[in-house]
């Protein structure tokens, strides 16, 4: 038997031929015994394999899974958005240090004229020093808790950053 | 995230409809349902726990970004399956680019002696319990190239056609109708038990 | 007959200085002691550095309550700090690759303020002015997550090291 005749009686089993070619094969394996061994062996691996595949099921649980899924989900989300960046960020580092004596004396006279207005609500900030680095801020009501999550915007979150971490150990 | 017991009790059209809108407590719903037969799939694709974790975890946010491209043609957990497999058919493409093919594999491709042996005429489920038939056919499913185990799944498990296959993974139908012919050869080698090199 | 003066510049930047002095800006806040602690998360049970140990309970439900979970917590490094108003405390390492600055910036509104410059690998990594308790974390190598805790010191915890600037 050679390999295309093999080959066309598997796709006869599977359903595979056309009408035509499937009655030639049919009268092929009605004088053929070594064919019809080989398709009985065919359809045995076929029987052996329909539902009997290995039952496995998700080594970790539900909400450990979940909330991978959630965080990579939301990380995708913001890499979207434009990259949350302050005002003085934009100025880089250097430029706080001339712009800060003005300030300071705006500051200054605020307070003169008005001896609350420093103590106004705090704002918290956040910068970042690299295009490459985003952010996001969690705000827990319960404990107080502020979680500020850093991670690379370039996907390469293992290597893009600096490490804070040697390899997989701190 | 908790969800609540209408969640539970809605079917998957519903849950769809209302991921759609950003409900992610559905969605999670939806993760919880259908996540160990995405992870049994892409398992049986990479025959590697941690690797079919992080695929099947990656089918799943790729499937809250495409939830408005399913048409409910087929059902929810044949959508993000489809996905699965294609994520794992990209990582093992690229690993494929990143080794060199040895003769044996080479060989595997064109059916090599298989093609030859004689038929096997022991029936593989007569006298094993199901448990045990089903750990053979896992046993025997790890012996097989990845090419070979894919195509063997797409058509067995899947019950996918020749066209999809080979859509699926790239290649003409010809090729899919060698491998799995090839598969399956082998499939019924191993679990007659036959004593072979690749057994040992 | 007056004789007038001439007044220069520096005189009137000594004015300023004196001005700001008395209105309070640049006067040094209280300083505040406060925890720091280096986690590491990870899905495996045992760290393979033994001095690791689990974090302690009230952490550990901290740590539950963020977002983002792992099986396991691990202290890296726990340092009590006495964090001075008036400038930086600089250069506070948590491990060979991470360090801090630390500035209290005053109570507000019965919340401790903090301006936190992390460093890793000696690079400027992120400076956030947050209220306490403060999380700052981020992925590590293979699926592992680091976490840097900064919160007040509880009573009687006393300072490590005596920092000088």
């Amino acid at each position: 038997m050679n390999d295309e005749s093999q080959i066309k009686l598997q796709a006869y089993l599977d359903g595979e031929l056309p009408a035509g070619e499937a009655a030639e094969v049919r009268q092929w394996l009605a004088r053929d015994a070594e064919a019809r061994a080989l398709l009985a062996e065919l359809q045995n691996t076929n029987a052996a394999l329909a539902g009997h595949e290995a039952e496995v099921k998700l080594p970790e649980s539900r909400e450990f899974f979940w909330s991978k899924i959630e965080r990579e989900i939301g990380r995708q989300s913001a890499a979207e958005a434009p990259a949350r960046k302050s005002f003085w960020a934009r100025w880089g580092w250097r430029g706080l240090v001339p712009a800060g004596g003005f300030a300071a004396v705006c500051l200054l006279a605020l307070h003169l004229a008005n001896p609350g207005a420093a103590s106004a609500e705090f704002v918290p900030e956040l910068e970042l020093a690299s295009d490459d680095m985003g952010a996001y801020t969690y705000r827990n009501q319960e404990d107080g808790l502020t979680m500020i999550w850093l991670y690379d915007r370039t996907g390469e979150a293992k290597s893009g950053q600096p490490a804070l971490m040697a390899s997989s150990t701190p | 995230m908790k969800t609540d017991a209408s969640q539970s009790s809605a079917n998957d059209e519903q849950l769809v409809a209302a991921a759609r809108q950003g409900d992610m407590g559905a969605f999670e719903e939806l993760v919880a349902r259908h996540r160990d037969k995405i992870y049994a799939r892409a398992f049986s694709m990479m025959r590697n726990e941690d690797e079919a974790v992080d695929l099947s975890q990656e089918a799943w946010v790729k499937s809250w970004q495409r939830l408005n491209q399913f048409q409910g043609e087929s059902s929810f957990g044949t959508w993000v399956t489809r996905i699965v497999i294609n994520l794992c058919l990209d990582q093992l493409r690229k690993r494929k680019r990143q080794r060199t093919e040895s003769i044996e594999e080479m060989d595997e491709e064109s059916g090599g002696v298989e093609r030859q042996m004689p038929a096997v005429t022991v029936n593989p489920t007569e006298r094993l319990e199901r448990g045990e038939l089903r750990k053979k056919i896992d046993a025997a499913l790890g012996h097989l190239s990845h090419e070979h185990r894919t195509v063997l799944v797409l058509h067995e498990f899947e019950e996918m056609e020749y066209k999809e296959i080979a859509r699926t993974m790239e290649c003409s139908i010809g090729t899919v109708m060698s491998r799995l012919f090839y598969a399956r050869r082998k499939m019924a080698a191993l679990l007659a038990d036959l004593k072979t090199e690749e057994l040992r | 007959m007056m004789k007038s003066t001439r007044v220069n510049g520096p005189f009137w930047a000594a004015v300023l200085l004196v001005t700001l002095a008395a209105a309070g800006v640049g006067r040094a806040q209280d300083s505040l002691p406060v925890e720091l602690q280096l986690i590491w998360a990870t899905n495996e049970p045992k760290s393979p550095d033994p001095k690791h140990k689990p974090v302690e309970a009230d952490v550990a439900k901290l740590l539950e309550n963020t977002p983002y979970r792992w099986k396991y917590y691990f202290e890296v490094n726990r340092r009590v700090e006495e964090v001075p108003g008036d400038r930086s405390l600089e250069k506070v390492a948590m491990s060979k690759h991470c360090e801090l600055d630390i500035k209290f910036l005053g109570n507000h509104a019965g919340k401790d303020r903090m301006q936190v410059k992390l460093y890793g690998d000696g690079k400027l990594v992120s400076m956030s002015k947050e209220t306490l308790p403060l999380l700052l974390a981020g992925d590590a190598k293979n699926d592992t997550a680091w976490f840097v805790l900064i919160r007040k010191a509880p009573p009687g915890a006393k300072a490590d090291v005596a920092k000088t600037n």
